[in-house]
């Protein structure tokens, strides 16, 4: 490309070619962080699950905080990793929407663990905010399937969550139903989007 | 009536530097070479004069050990190249 003077029927074409350049690429690898929270939440949950049969000690509880602390370094090293030549208003605006639910999420879990008697409300709750920001996430990728994923998984979710606490239903179930709930809400959005964004990229 | 085309944005490279720009928060400068195909001699030369007349800004910063050089339009950038598309909306549809 080089100066010269175009007409006006060139200018019209060379800025819809270039504004679409530079929508496309731009993708790929969104649903790696929402494949390392949910195999994070879905293992975890199962690990916490398995020391509490085991021990029957409750202060196993406290492994939740192994999502945050192996979570954290591994998306800064995915973040760097996959770090784009271009910033878009998309990438902003998932950016503040997950920096919002993480601080809310890590607020509630701190207060939680400070005044709770039990953290019976601390799954349920993360799932509501985990669905928001999936939804969300959905809404702005403009993509029917993350959305639809989110609120479907919550309301399997909450039914059954609802059916153990008031059946005194087995109390395991409970963990069972969060780790399956962090695979619908995360995982498989997650390959979702990446396979979305593979398919936009070899399209494009 | 015809509305006269701003000189600054009716050429090739610096129209396509700030179609890019407008729908991008902020782009890197071996991105826009890119997408451009432009050498970087020229494509310098050509943010600079975008620069100079308050279209984009350029911040110089470091990735890593390497120097980065990141691109954003402004708002003054903005307006210009509406006025641009407006511009050119009269003479395609005369």
């Amino acid at each position: 490309m080089e100066e010269r003077k175009l007409n006006e029927k060139e200018s019209l074409e060379l800025i819809t070619q270039m504004i679409q350049n530079s929508k496309k690429n731009l993708q790929v690898g969104r649903g790696n962080q929402f494949i390392l929270w949910g195999w994070l939440g879905a293992i975890t949950s199962l690990a916490v699950m398995f020391m509490l049969m085991w021990t029957k000690n409750p202060v196993w509880n406290w492994l939740w905080f192994a999502i945050p602390v192996i979570g954290w370094p591994i998306m800064m090293w995915q973040l760097k990793k996959a770090e784009k030549p271009v910033v878009t208003f998309t990438d902003k605006v998932l950016k503040a929407v997950w920096m919002s639910i993480g601080s809310v999420g890590m607020a509630g879990i701190f207060l939680m663990a400070i005044y709770a008697k039990n953290m019976m409300l601390m799954l349920p709750g993360a799932c509501i905010l985990i669905a928001i920001g999936v939804f969300i996430t959905g809404v702005v990728l403009d993509d029917p399937k993350t959305k639809t994923s989110a609120w479907s998984t919550l309301f399997v979710i909450m039914m059954a969550s609802c059916h153990i606490v008031f059946m005194k239903d087995h109390f395991i179930w409970y963990y069972i139903v969060f780790s399956l709930g962090f695979i619908g809400m995360l995982v498989v959005p997650g390959y979702h989007l990446n396979k979305e964004a593979k398919k936009h990229v070899q399209g494009a | 009536m015809f509305k006269e085309l701003n000189p600054l944005l009716h050429s090739e490279l610096r129209l396509a530097v700030m179609s890019m720009l407008l729908s991008v928060e902020e782009a890197e400068f071996t991105y826009l070479k890119q997408e451009t195909k432009a050498t970087a001699g020229n494509l310098s030369v050509q943010i600079d004069k975008l620069s100079k007349a308050g279209y984009i800004e350029v911040t110089k910063t470091m990735k890593g050990k390497m120097p980065c050089t990141l691109c954003r339009i402004t708002p003054k950038g903005v307006e210009a190249f509406e006025e641009y598309v407006e511009a050119l909306k009269t003479y395609i549809n005369r």
